[in-house]
């Protein structure tokens, strides 16, 4: 079982994680709320095996991992099409890919000929091209408009049924909308204030009061 | 238009100037006046020997610039890798690049044949260069775009053609470029000092020893000629793919 065991690190003085315990399901999609700074993007580091503790184990999911970074990380000097065929994705299910988030026709362009709402939805593009068995995903919908989020979000639920996820967000809707368990948490160092399924919350309302911490 | 007429008018002035010095120091082996220095450069370029010895001059020092390319790229490539080569290695890197070249030009007269100076001295210009700025661009590689490809665990072919190489592509042509135009003169240089037959050096040589100076003014032309003309070529090169991704 995913788990995070006694774990512990800091960044220069900064304590982000002190013998945090923490335990995940496979097939499971957990969202983790929680205001910018307190240390939710590291959980996912630490998850996914990007980042190693200082000290105490992290177990991570089984099976291959696709990615959604906050920072898009696409290479700027490759088109729209190339950034997925970069990572041995076939140049059909690339285009399909970016069709299914509207990116049809865009394929020969460089990021930076594409819009910022653009470059996420090819980042997004890419992570379900790629796919696999589990999804780290952190803030999803940043820097989409509510139209697009909309129709991002709706395919996002599609590809991500039946999978292990692991998502950061500070954004209510997409978290009630996308995962199946929200834990809510604050710090540095982290800590958990509530963690409930979803379907536990009466709406977005309810866990923006929690975030607040109202 | 303008830009050609003011061009024109920029030379124009120039050679007048120097049709003035001339006149004035009125000793031709001091300063030749322009016009035998043209009818020089002219009847040097209807002599077959004038075209071996460019073709000679101009192939040993692209020789000397591949080899310096092919090594330096290797080394930058193990350098920036492993820590302990890189510790290793830096102390020839500066020795290299604080030993007088003519020092390497006599060391190679010593240890080479004449024919294989130009090669060896173009060589020891290009090499230091390329390595430190290829290693350079290597450590400058942006880590998030590294670790992007380590988590989506990417063919390592695609991380050296679509990460690696795009990143270290214009630290490469910066040091291409400067290597060239100093590999160039440093090969031009070696060949006046060990005399080497049947090339722009050697003539240089021969025109100081029988003071020739319109020759040597001849000469000196054709190198300057040579190089505008090698740099241009190379810029052609190295916007190709660019311009083929935009067709």
């Amino acid at each position: 079982m995913p788990e995070f065991r006694d774990v512990s690190l800091s960044f220069d003085d900064r304590v982000i994680l002190d013998r945090f315990q923490f335990s995940l399901a496979e097939k499971t999609r957990t969202a983790i709320l929680g205001t910018s700074g307190s240390g939710k993007t590291t959980v996912l580091r630490l998850a996914s095996g990007l980042q190693k503790p200082d000290s105490g184990t992290v177990e991570s999911f089984s099976g291959k991992p696709s990615f959604l970074f906050q920072d898009d990380r696409l290479l700027p000097w490759s088109s729209a099409l190339e950034n997925l065929t970069a990572l041995g994705i076939p140049p059909e299910r690339a285009k399909e890919y970016l069709a299914k988030v509207g990116l049809a026709g865009e394929e020969e362009k460089l990021p930076e000929e594409l819009s910022g709402g653009m470059k996420r939805r090819l980042a997004i593009a890419r992570c379900f091209a790629h796919g696999g068995d589990v999804f780290y995903l952190d803030e999803p919908l940043q820097g989409l408009d509510i139209k697009t989020a909309g129709d991002v979000l709706a395919f996002m639920a599609g590809e991500l049924r039946g999978k292990s996820v692991l998502m950061i967000t500070h954004n209510p809707e997409e978290a009630l909308a996308l995962a199946d368990r929200v834990v809510i948490v604050s710090g540095p160092p982290l800590n958990v204030v509530s963690d409930r399924p979803a379907s536990g919350f009466s709406g977005p309302e309810e866990l923006k009061a929690l975030l607040s911490g109202k | 238009m303008k830009k050609l007429l003011r061009g024109l008018l920029v030379t124009a002035f120039w050679l007048l100037c120097w049709q003035g010095a001339a006149m004035l120091v009125g000793k031709a082996v001091l300063l030749p006046p322009p016009l035998s220095v043209l009818k020089a450069l002219l009847t040097l370029a209807g002599t077959w020997e004038f075209w071996l010895s460019v073709m000679n001059s101009v192939l040993r020092v692209l020789e000397g610039l591949l080899l310096g390319v092919l090594l330096g790229v290797l080394t930058a490539a193990g350098t920036a890798r492993f820590a302990p080569l890189q510790n290793l290695l830096s102390p020839v890197m500066s020795a290299i690049k604080a030993t007088p070249i003519a020092s390497f030009i006599i060391l190679a007269l010593v240890w080479f044949r004449v024919s294989f100076i130009p090669v060896f001295t173009a060589f020891l210009i290009v090499y230091p260069l390329v390595w430190a700025n290829v290693e350079q661009g290597i450590r400058s590689t942006d880590p998030a775009l590294l670790e992007m490809a380590r988590a989506f665990r990417m063919p390592r072919k695609n991380l050296l053609t679509k990460i690696y190489l795009p990143s270290v592509k214009p630290y490469f042509l910066a040091a291409f470029n400067s290597g060239m135009g100093m590999a160039w003169k440093a090969g031009i240089a070696a060949e006046v000092i060990c005399s080497d037959r049947n090339s722009i050096g050697g003539a240089l040589h021969d025109a100081k020893i029988y003071l020739e100076t319109e020759n040597l003014f001849a000469w000196t032309f054709s190198v300057i000629l040579l190089s505008i003309l090698l740099e241009k070529l190379f810029f052609r090169l190295a916007t190709w793919e660019g311009r083929r991704r935009d067709a």
